[in-house]
């Protein structure tokens, strides 16, 4: 495979079954997904889409938490859904590193904080003993803004919630990891330390060369942030592109409903038109044809019928027939 | 402009949460010293970070006071039918006649408010029944029918279970509930917030088209300032238990004169907008043990010596503009 591609996922789906194993159905929760993030050019991604359109189940399936139904993950040229053996595992842990939605949770209230900085740093051999692990983990902590005697014999309760996350943050990064997944790890943080959190993940990028996938459904917060953005609608990958692209000129349906939907913090811009929501959701999941066409008002007979296929125009993906007949290139 | 009557007052309201540790008294200060004024047919937004006591707030104000949380001092006075009552002198009785007929209450997460084992049609007969004096199940069916179909929702909600409902459609659904005896006041305690943001935009327009048919007021707490932006007529900001900048809500976003609410408003990532936006610095407060004087000095770029000794008062600025900060107060003298 590629060498120079950080992380290439490749027709990736996620089929959970619903009910019993013989009566039960099948929901499609990730539906041939494709992304690729290159190696040496670090970027932040972000996944976003609304809850129960398979974003966590995609991030989870990278992390190697959930095994793909189908399809695979190549990081650094290596498939990772077939890891054979320990070593290879854990070198794949090292590289990857998961930051969690509340970070509260996820440290043991009766645990200090730093036995799990220290943890990390010896379970994965990055430091032979304590001596050593205090320094990593000391440096750990400085790259986030705090320091180890600040940490220091203290439990998550008396640490401010902007704090923890930090913590969190300088655990992932102990292993010196390349990429970073991070589940929507500001929307249990007060808005006051949020944008705090996300200009440190702007200075990972640019100062430490880390990758990071950001999921979210802020769109807001990921415009400030990111790169370039996959918009997930019900398992698919609607929209793949630059984030300025994609959020300012949004070209699938679904996108633009999306974006018009987002509350601007201006009272002088308050929505002045009318929107229709879906009543049934799960309908939807099983809907034939393009998952959206149901609210689309574009629809043609068409996208209930036909699955749409990734149409590359002005520099993105758009999985919607809106854009087939303009097709400069179909993708391989 | 119409005259303003206003609906419900609260004076130097105090509550705090008590508890006994080790043998040593603890108090959390979680609503002190907070006076502010709710018209009739507005809404009211209440923002603040989490712990700064906007729940506590609404707690108080929808009489749900149980031990550890104490009411300390200071007094809320609703107007009920012409008449002025405290929120204290009423008992348990007629504190349940008033709860969803007079008041009535949206939290966040709508299955604490549903039943999970009865149909949604006997939920709204239940509290039908038990609030007005209908003749048969009929009358009270007709009722909950006729609301269902006004707020546009499908009848088939009545007969489904919660669980069989979609989140965004069981939020509509406790709006619906809340609303059915058409109540003066209408509490919301982040209604919004664990909502996608397209089913979101649906119940903020129900809750808009609700309060303009009723034409009644609406209380509405959540963190999300762009919701405020969004919905609200008038903001309070709260900050550690106290109320620190009351005003409009295009003043709040155009014209913030806390350096708190400045930090807020300037914070808000906007897409295409991507200058660098700045967190307030430092962490919130312990309301344990709050700082001294105003408790954001220790945050305040601006704060000087009179802010770590002397409590700012809330004053009347403008018109209108409610703030309780010495230098927005000081500044606001030498301009004018």
């Amino acid at each position: 495979m590629d060498k120079n591609k950080l992380i290439e996922v490749k027709d990736l789906n996620k089929t959970f079954i619903i009910g019993g194993r013989f009566f039960g159905s099948k929901l499609v929760a990730v539906n041939k997904a494709n992304l690729v993030m290159q190696q040496g050019k670090p970027e932040i991604f972000t996944l976003a889409g609304e809850s129960g359109s398979g974003k966590t189940t995609l991030a989870r399936m990278i992390l190697g938490i959930i095994e793909p139904t189908s399809g695979h993950i190549y990081y650094k040229g290596k498939d990772v859904t077939r890891l054979r053996g320990k070593k290879e595992r854990e070198w794949f842990k090292k590289e990857v590193q998961p930051i969690f939605q509340n970070p509260f949770e996820a440290f043991n209230p009766l645990k200090r904080v730093e036995t799990y900085l220290f943890e990390t740093a010896l379970n994965f051999g990055i430091a032979k003993n304590k001596n050593e692990a205090s320094d990593i983990v000391d440096e750990a902590l400085k790259s986030v803004g705090l320091s180890l005697s600040e940490v220091y014999q203290r439990y998550p309760h008396e640490l401010s919630g902007g704090q923890v996350q930090r913590t969190c943050i300088a655990r992932a990064l102990i292993t010196r990891p390349s990429l970073l997944i991070a589940d929507e790890p500001v929307s249990m943080v007060d808005a006051s330390l949020r944008m705090s959190i996300l200009n440190f993940f702007h200075k990972l990028k640019t100062d430490y060369g880390v990758s990071i996938i950001y999921i979210t459904h802020d769109l807001a917060t990921a415009y400030y942030v990111s790169d370039r953005i996959a918009i997930m609608y019900r398992g698919y990958i609607v929209e793949l592109g630059p984030i300025e692209k994609v959020l300012t000129n949004p070209l699938h349906p679904y996108t633009q409903l999306l974006l018009d939907s987002i509350p601007k913090p201006d009272p002088d811009r308050r929505w002045n038109k009318r929107i229709k929501l879906a009543d049934i959701e799960v309908k939807e999941y099983m809907a034939l044809g393009c998952k959206f066409a149901n609210r689309c008002k574009y629809a043609t007979e068409r996208c209930f019928k036909e699955e749409p296929y990734d149409v590359e125009i002005d520099g993105r993906k758009v999985k919607c027939f809106l854009y087939s007949d303009k097709e400069v290139s179909t993708t391989l | 402009m119409e005259e303003r009557r206003t609906i419900l007052r609260t004076k130097n309201l105090k509550a705090y949460y008590s508890f006994k540790a080790f043998g040593i008294d603890r108090n959390i200060k979680a609503l002190d010293d907070v006076t502010f004024d709710i018209y009739e047919k507005e809404i009211f937004g209440i923002a603040g970070e989490s712990g700064c006591g906007k729940s506590t707030l609404m707690k108080v104000l929808y009489g749900l006071i149980k031990s550890p949380l104490r009411h300390i001092g200071g007094d809320a006075i609703y107007k009920i039918n012409g008449n002025e009552r405290s929120i204290f002198s009423f008992d348990k009785e007629t504190l349940r006649k008033l709860r969803w007929s007079f008041m009535s209450y949206i939290p966040q997460g709508s299955m604490n408010i549903l039943n999970p084992t009865v149909r949604i049609k006997k939920q709204f007969l239940n509290i039908i029944k038990a609030h007005k004096d209908v003749v048969n199940v009929d009358e009270a069916e007709d009722i909950a029918v006729e609301h269902i179909k006004s707020l546009g929702l499908p009848l088939e909600v009545l007969r489904s279970y919660p669980h069989q409902l979609s989140g965004g459609m069981r939020q509509r659904v406790t709006i619906a509930l809340a609303t059915v005896l058409k109540p003066r006041i209408i509490f919301g305690d982040e209604p919004t917030t664990a909502l996608d943001v397209v089913v979101q935009r649906g119940v903020i327009q129900l809750l808009k088209d609700i309060q303009k048919e009723l034409n009644n007021t609406v209380i509405m707490v959540t963190h999300d300032m762009a919701v405020h932006a969004e919905l609200t007529d008038r903001i309070g900001i709260m900050y550690a238990g106290k109320m620190v900048e009351i005003a409009s809500t295009r003043e709040i976003f155009k014209e913030p004169l806390h350096p708190y609410t400045q930090y807020l408003i300037n914070s808000l990532p906007k897409i295409g907008d991507k200058s660098e936006k700045v967190s307030v610095p430092g962490a919130p407060p312990s309301l344990a043990n709050p700082p001294s004087g105003c408790r954001f000095h220790p945050r305040c770029p601006y704060a000087k010596q009179i802010c770590k000794e002397q409590e700012p008062t809330f004053e009347e600025l403008k018109p209108g503009h409610f703030v309780a900060c010495f230098i927005a107060t000081k500044r606001g003298v030498e301009n004018g």
